[in-house]
C-alpha cells in the first residue's frame, strides 16, 4: 500500500500540480522543454510561422482582397508601402502574400518529405534491428550504398528530369516532397536500427515474446515506440533540412516553379545584380524566412533531444 | 495428481564460436497438476535454459533444442509450430522473469500490457479486458488498482511491478506458471509478500508452478518437489521433505550447508569449495568430482547415472546404488 503511494507522490511533487495526478513521460518532457529558453524561442517562432502561413493568406484574401496571383499594375517592383507592406515583385504581386503562400509550401514540403522518410526509415530500421544477422547485414549494406549516393547532385538530377518531362507546376511540388523524402530516410533507419538492436535484448522483449506476440507486433508496437524520442528529434531536425533542400532546388529553378511561390524561388531574383543592390525587399524577406524557420526548427529540435534524453536527470 | 508437463531427455545446446555449450544435458522432469516444482542450482547450471526450452524461448542462433521431448497436455512442444507455441505462451504457460524493473515495457501503462495479453488469448474486447486487468491487479494485492492500471512502470516500485507481472502472467489462467527467480531482485520483506501471493494464487487456481531459484529457503517454503541441477544435469530429485531431511548428493549437502541458519554461532557460512566447471571444458566422469570431498577413482572416469535409491528419490552419484 505504502509503496505505491510513495511512488505516485514522487511524480506529484515534481510538478507541484494537483494530487492523484500521475506524471506521464510526456509531461516530464514538456516540463523540461519549458525550462529551455532557446528551445521555447524556437517553438514560438515556428508556431508564428505556421499560424501566419496557414491563416495569413485567408486574411489577405478576404480582408484585403489580395491573392498570390493578383497583379497590381500600378505598383510594379514597388518598395514597401502601406498597401504592400513588403513591396511588390517585378509583375506587381504582393510580396507579403506570396511569402505566406511560400511558407505554406515550404512547411508542407518539410512535413510531407519527413513523414515519408520517417515511415520508410522506421520500417526498414525496425526490421533490420529486430531480425539482425543476415537480414540486418543485407539491409545495412543497402543503406550504406544509398548513403554513398551524393544526395544533392542526385536530387538535382531527378528534379531536372521532372523539368524535362514538363510536369505541371501544380504537381511538381508533390514530386519534390516525395523525392526529398525518399532520398533522406537512411539516417533515421540507422538510428532506429541501432536502438532496436539493443532494445530487443532487454528483458521486456523476452517477456513480450513469452506472451506469444507475433514479430510484427513486437517490432511495431513494442520496439518502435521505445525509439519515438529519437524519431521525433530526428524528424524535427529533418524538417529543417528538407526545407533547405526545397529552397535550394527552387532557387535553382528545379523545385517549385511559378506561378507557385516558395521561399527559395523568391530569393532567386537576387541573382540579378540590380535587384540585389536596389530592390532588397524582393529577396531579403524570403531569405529571412528560410533562416528563421530553419533556425527555429533546429533550436527546438535540439531542445527536444535534451528533454527526451533519459540520461539527463529531471 | 495427473502429469501436466513432462520433459524427457532434453538437450539444449549453444553453438558458440568457442565450442558447444551443453546448457541442458539430458534433463528429464515431471510437473504434476497443482504442484510446485522447485529447481535449484548455482548460477549458470542451466535452470533458466531448461525453463525457456519449454516455451521455445531459446535465442536461436546460437541455442538449439538438440533432442528430447516436452510433453504438455499430450503434445510434444519441441515439435510445435510457431503459431501453436504462440497460442500456448502467455496463455496456458506463462512466465515471470527475475527483473521486475526491466520486464515491463517502459513506454506503455501497466494496464496496456495486461490488456494486450488478455485480448491476445481470450475472446474479449478492450473494455472487458480492462475490467479484467483491474480485477487481476486487485487480485495480486495492488491498492487503488483502477489508478495503477494507468500508471507507467517507472511509477511503481519493484515489488509493485513484480505484482503487476504476476497479474499479467495469471490473467489468462495459465495451467503452468514458470517463475524464474521471481524474488531475487527484491528485498526480503517484499520477497516474502510475493511468495505468499504466489502460494495463495496457486491454491486458488490450482496452477502448477515451476519455481527456479538458488535460494533453498524459498524452496523449503514453496515447493512440493525439488530438482537439483549441476552443470546442465539433474543430480538429485525428491520431494521437499526428503531433500531437506535426507539429502544424498554431495552437491545438495553442500548447498544445504551453505544456507545460513539462524541462532547458530558460526563464524562464516560453509560454501562449496571450487567453482562451477567451465561449460566448454567439462571434466571427465562426474562433473562435480573436482569439488567433491568424497570423490573416488570411478568418479573421475565414469559419469554417474540418475537412479532411484528410494521411492521417489533419485540421485546421480557413485556413492549410491540403485534399488529396484
Ligand atoms: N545466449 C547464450 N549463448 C551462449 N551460451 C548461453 C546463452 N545463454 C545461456 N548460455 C549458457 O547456458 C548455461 C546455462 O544458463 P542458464 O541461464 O540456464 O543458467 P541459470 O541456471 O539460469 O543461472 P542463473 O542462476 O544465473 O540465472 C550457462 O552456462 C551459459 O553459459
Ligand atoms: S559421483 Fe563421485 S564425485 Fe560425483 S558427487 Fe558422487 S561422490 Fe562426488
Ligand atoms: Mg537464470
Amino acid at each position: 500500500m505504502a509503496e505505491v503511494k510513495n511512488n505516485l507522490n514522487k511524480g506529484v511533487e515534481l510538478k507541484g500540480a494537483k494530487k492523484e495526478d500521475i506524471m506521464s513521460p510526456w509531461k516530464i518532457v514538456r516540463h523540461r522543454l519549458r525550462r529551455n529558453k532557446l528551445a521555447m524561442a524556437g517553438l514560438y517562432i515556428l508556431l508564428f510561422m505556421i499560424v501566419v502561413s496557414v491563416f495569413g493568406p485567408i486574411v489577405q484574401k478576404y480582408v484585403f482582397g489580395i491573392t498570390m496571383e493578383k497583379i497590381d499594375l500600378y505598383n510594379i517592383s514597388a518598395p514597401p508601402s502601406l498597401k504592400h507592406p513588403l513591396g511588390t515583385d517585378e509583375v506587381g504581386r504582393d510580396i507579403l502574400t506570396r511569402l505566406m503562400y511560400g511558407g505554406r509550401i515550404s512547411l508542407t514540403v518539410g512535413i510531407v518529405a519527413v513523414s515519408i522518410s520517417v515511415v520508410i526509415g522506421s520500417i526498414i530500421g525496425g526490421i533490420s534491428g529486430y531480425y539482425g544477422g543476415v537480414v540486418d547485414g543485407i539491409i545495412m549494406r543497402f543503406v550504406d550504398i544509398f548513403m554513398c549516393f551524393p544526395f544533392f547532385p542526385l536530387l538535382l538530377m531527378l528534379a531536372a528530369v521532372l523539368s524535362d518531362y514538363k510536369v505541371d507546376p501544380k504537381y511538381r511540388i508533390y514530386f519534390v516532397m516525395v523525392i526529398i523524402g525518399i532520398l533522406s530516410w537512411t539516417g533515421l533507419a540507422r538510428i532506429v536500427r541501432g536502438q532496436i538492436l539493443s532494445l530487443r535484448e532487454q528483458e521486456f522483449m523476452q517477456a513480450a515474446e513469452a506472451l506469444g506476440l507475433r514479430d510484427r507486433r513486437k517490432i511495431f508496437r513494442h520496439l518502435l515506440p521505445n525509439t519515438f524520442a529519437s524519431i521525433i528529434v530526428s524528424a524535427t531536425l529533418g524538417i529543417g533540412s528538407a526545407i533547405l533542400s526545397e529552397s535550394a532546388l527552387s532557387y535553382l529553378g528545379l523545385g517549385v516553379t511559378p506561378p507557385y511561390p516558395s521561399w527559395g524561388q523568391m530569393v532567386q531574383v537576387a541573382t540579378d545584380y540590380y535587384v540585389m543592390k536596389y530592390e532588397y525587399w524582393k529577396w531579403i524577406p524570403p531569405g529571412v524566412c528560410i533562416f528563421l524557420t530553419v533556425m527555429a526548427i533546429n533550436l527546438f529540435g535540439d531542445g527536444l533531444r535534451d528533454a527526451l534524453d533519459p540520461k539527463l536527470k529531471r | 495428481m495427473g502429469e501436466l508437463l513432462s520433459i524427457k531427455n532434453l538437450k539444449t545446446y549453444f553453438y558458440t564460436e568457442d565450442g558447444v555449450i551443453k546448457a541442458v544435458d539430458d534433463v528429464s522432469l515431471t510437473i504434476r497438476e497443482g504442484e510446485t516444482l522447485g529447481v535449484v542450482g548455482e548460477s549458470g547450471c542451466g535452470k533458466s535454459i531448461t525453463a525457456m526450452s519449454i516455451l521455445k524461448l531459446i535465442p536461436n542462433p546460437p541455442g538449439k533444442i538438440v533432442s528430447g521431448e516436452i510433453i504438455f497436455e499430450g503434445k510434444d512442444l519441441t515439435k510445435a509450430t510457431d503459431s501453436e507455441i504462440r497460442k500456448i505462451r502467455g496463455n496456458k504457460i506463462s512466465v515471470i522473469f527475475q527483473e521486475p524493473m526491466t520486464s515491463l515495457n517502459p513506454v506503455f501503462t501497466i494496464g496496456d500490457q495486461i490488456i494486450e495479453a488478455i485480448v491476445l488469448h481470450q475472446n474479449m474486447n478492450r473494455e472487458q479486458a480492462r475490467e479484467k486487468a483491474i480485477d487481476m491487479l486487485k487480485l495480486v494485492g495492488i491498492p487503488r488498482a483502477n489508478e495503477v492500471v494507468d500508471a507507467y512502470p517507472h511509477e511503481l516500485s519493484g515489488g509493485m511491478r513484480q505484482r503487476a507481472m504476476i497479474a499479467m502472467a495469471m490473467a489468462c489462467n495459465p495451467k503452468l506458471l514458470i517463475a524464474d527467480e521471481p524474488t531475487t531482485a527484491l528485498d526480503v520483506t517484499i520477497q516474502a509478500q510475493i511468495l505468499d501471493l504466489m502460494r495463495e494464487l496457486k491454491n486458488k487456481t490450482n496452477t502448477s508452478i515451476m519455481l527456479i531459484t538458488h535460494d533453498l529457503g524459498v524452496v523449503a517454503e514453496m515447493a512440493d518437489h525439488v530438482v537439483v541441477m549441476y552443470a546442465g544435469k539433474i543430480v538429485e530429485e525428491a520431494d521437499v521433505f526428503e531433500i531437506f531431511k535426507n539429502p544424498l548428493h554431495p552437491y545438495t549437502i553442500g548447498l544445504l550447508e551453505s544456507k545460513p541458519i539462524l541462532n547458530q554461532d558460526k563464524e562464516r557460512l560453509n560454501s562449496i569449495p571450487g567453482q562451477v566447471p567451465n561449460p566448454l571444458n567439462m571434466p571427465e566422469g562426474c562433473y562435480f568430482h573436482p569439488r567433491c570431498s568424497k570423490a573416488m577413482d570411478i568418479c573421475r572416469k565414469e559419469q554417474p547415472k540418475l537412479c532411484s535409491v528410494k521411492d521417489g528419490h533419485k540421485v546421480a552419484c557413485h556413492l549410491y546404488k540403485e534399488v529396484k
